[in-house]
């Protein structure tokens, strides 16, 4: 029995690991999951969903974790020291499950009233523009939050560093072209992950940041453009998916002074900010729609 | 006694490997479309809706113009035509048409050098397509009120198959009979014309 225990955990996380452990009961060994918070996409699978349990069940993990062996999953610390590319990559390392068996993306099961919800949210963002883009605006990390809360404040702004008609623009710019289906609180856009799940089968392309909405889109192969402007490092690698990365061939700054790892890092990421060109990014993503074949108003 | 071609005056057909997989999306451009241009149709009946030439820039199309046997065509006709090494075949126009109930075409040539018609959307019986030779009435009148066929007529009229790929040189006129179902039919004309490489 192993029980594998989970810190410093997000939804890209929690849908990664997901995909994890229904591979892994068809193997003999017995396990529990215990998570740091509650996620609803445990529920999907009921064999699953009776071995998840969160930290705060307190005198019931007490007794798990005195009765098997533990293996601690820890998504800042540790995934940081063990130089790993991706989630994907360090739970492979933690989790004795072999990815390439049973590699179907996750199937959900959605009622009547999910399937009305949804299609009432693609005849609202139809304007004849062919294909259905579903959009995270740039930078918003749907990991820090639980899904797509229209009255949470901190979403209301993108990023302070991204200046709101940058992001406007290039809605605008994405409207124009596609029927876009964009993430906002400023559409009312309330879902839960089966309906996030079965939004994004149903897209033809998926923009995003590295947060679930990419781990979904690779799951389902779906066709995405995934901003990697916050992020350094870490993501997952597909053919489906064109990575933007506008500070890939910058010379890395070499400061006169000795700075700390964080300063260093807040310094990449303030200049890729700064110096954020939207008409690149415009282009790329035309380039990309065109790489995988999505037609669009020219 | 032997037959010696004297010109291509021949219809190729063709079948669209990925039909079955485009046809959708390609259907829903053409939908889309339909809802916001306006209708180029100059010439035909009038409740065709000919979308403005430019579809093969349109990303649901390129399957299409990649197709292995559209391609096949091109290389053939590139030996068969002795087309110059520096030359090559490439689609400069493409539209799509849709052809509802008492709908038809009327006869027309187009421009270039070849002149395909793809038959994305073709409800059982709703219409023939004729082809046209350029040669006058009075020499087939001649052979009287017999059954026509390609030696003694300057008319062919052949189905509309779904699926299906008509590639003709592009001087051959062409129209279509009235579409009497309650479908309508969608067809895909392009234009093969000769560039420089």
């Amino acid at each position: 029995m192993k029980n594998y225990i989970f810190n410093n955990t997000n939804n890209s996380i929690a849908y990664s690991s997901f995909k994890a452990f229904v591979n892994l009961l068809d193997s003999e060994t017995e396990f529990n999951i215990i998570f740091d918070k509650f996620y609803d996409i445990f529920s999907l699978h009921p064999r699953i969903s009776d071995k998840f349990y969160i930290f705060s069940d307190r005198h019931i993990v007490d007794n798990l974790l005195l009765e098997a062996e533990n293996v601690l999953l820890d998504f800042e610390l540790d995934f940081f020291l063990s130089n790993c590319d991706s989630y994907d990559q360090y739970i492979t390392k933690k989790i004795p499950y072999d990815p390439q068996l049973n590699s179907n993306p996750i199937d959900v099961n959605p009622s009547p009233k999910i399937k009305n919800k949804v299609r009432n949210i693609f005849e609202r963002a139809n304007h004849n523009n062919f294909s259905y883009v579903l959009y995270a605006p740039l930078n918003m990390d749907l990991n820090k939050h639980d899904f797509l809360i229209v009255d949470d404040l901190l979403l209301d702004k993108t990023s302070n560093s991204i200046p709101d008609d940058v992001s406007q623009q290039l809605l605008s710019f994405l409207e124009s072209h596609v029927n876009l289906i964009s993430v906002t609180p400023s559409l009312d856009f309330e879902v839960n992950i089966t309906e996030l799940i079965f939004l994004v089968k149903n897209c033809d392309f998926v923009i995003s940041n590295l947060d679930v909405l990419h781990s979904i889109s690779i799951d389902q192969q779906i066709p995405s453009f995934l901003n990697l402007a916050k992020n350094t490092k870490y993501y997952q690698k597909d053919k489906l998916c064109t990575v933007y990365d506008p500070e890939r061939n910058n010379k890395k700054i070499v400061p006169p002074q000795q700075f700390t790892c964080e300063y260093e890092k807040s310094t990449i990421h303030n200049n890729q900010i700064l110096n954020y060109d939207i008409e690149k990014m415009q282009q790329e993503i035309l380039k990309s729609f065109d790489f995988h074949k999505i037609p669009y108003q020219s | 006694m032997q037959d010696i071609v004297l010109f291509d005056n021949n219809l190729t057909v063709l079948e669209f490997e990925k039909h079955s997989e485009c046809k959708k999306s390609m259907l829903n451009v053409i939908q889309d479309i339909s809802v916001k241009s306006v209708n180029t149709n100059a010439g035909h009946h009038t409740l065709v809706y000919q979308t403005a030439p430019g579809l093969q820039i349109n990303n649901a199309f390129q399957d299409l113009l990649n197709s292995e046997n559209l391609k096949a065509f091109c290389e053939r006709k590139t030996q068969e035509t002795v087309l110059g090494r520096d030359k090559k075949f490439v689609c400069n126009s493409m539209w799509a048409t849709i052809l509802p109930k008492f709908g038809q075409l009327s006869r027309h040539a187009t421009e270039g050098v070849f002149h395909g018609i793809y038959f994305l959307h073709s409800a059982p019986d709703s219409g023939m397509i004729t082809f046209y030779s350029k040669v006058e009435d009075s020499y087939f009148n001649k052979f009287g009120n017999i059954v026509k066929n390609e030696f003694n007529s300057n008319k062919q009229i052949l189905n509309m198959p779904e699926g299906a790929i008509y590639l003709i040189p592009s001087h051959i006129d062409i129209s279509t009979s009235t579409n009497m179902t309650d479908y309508d039919s969608v067809c895909v004309q392009f234009i093969l014309d000769i560039a420089e490489k």
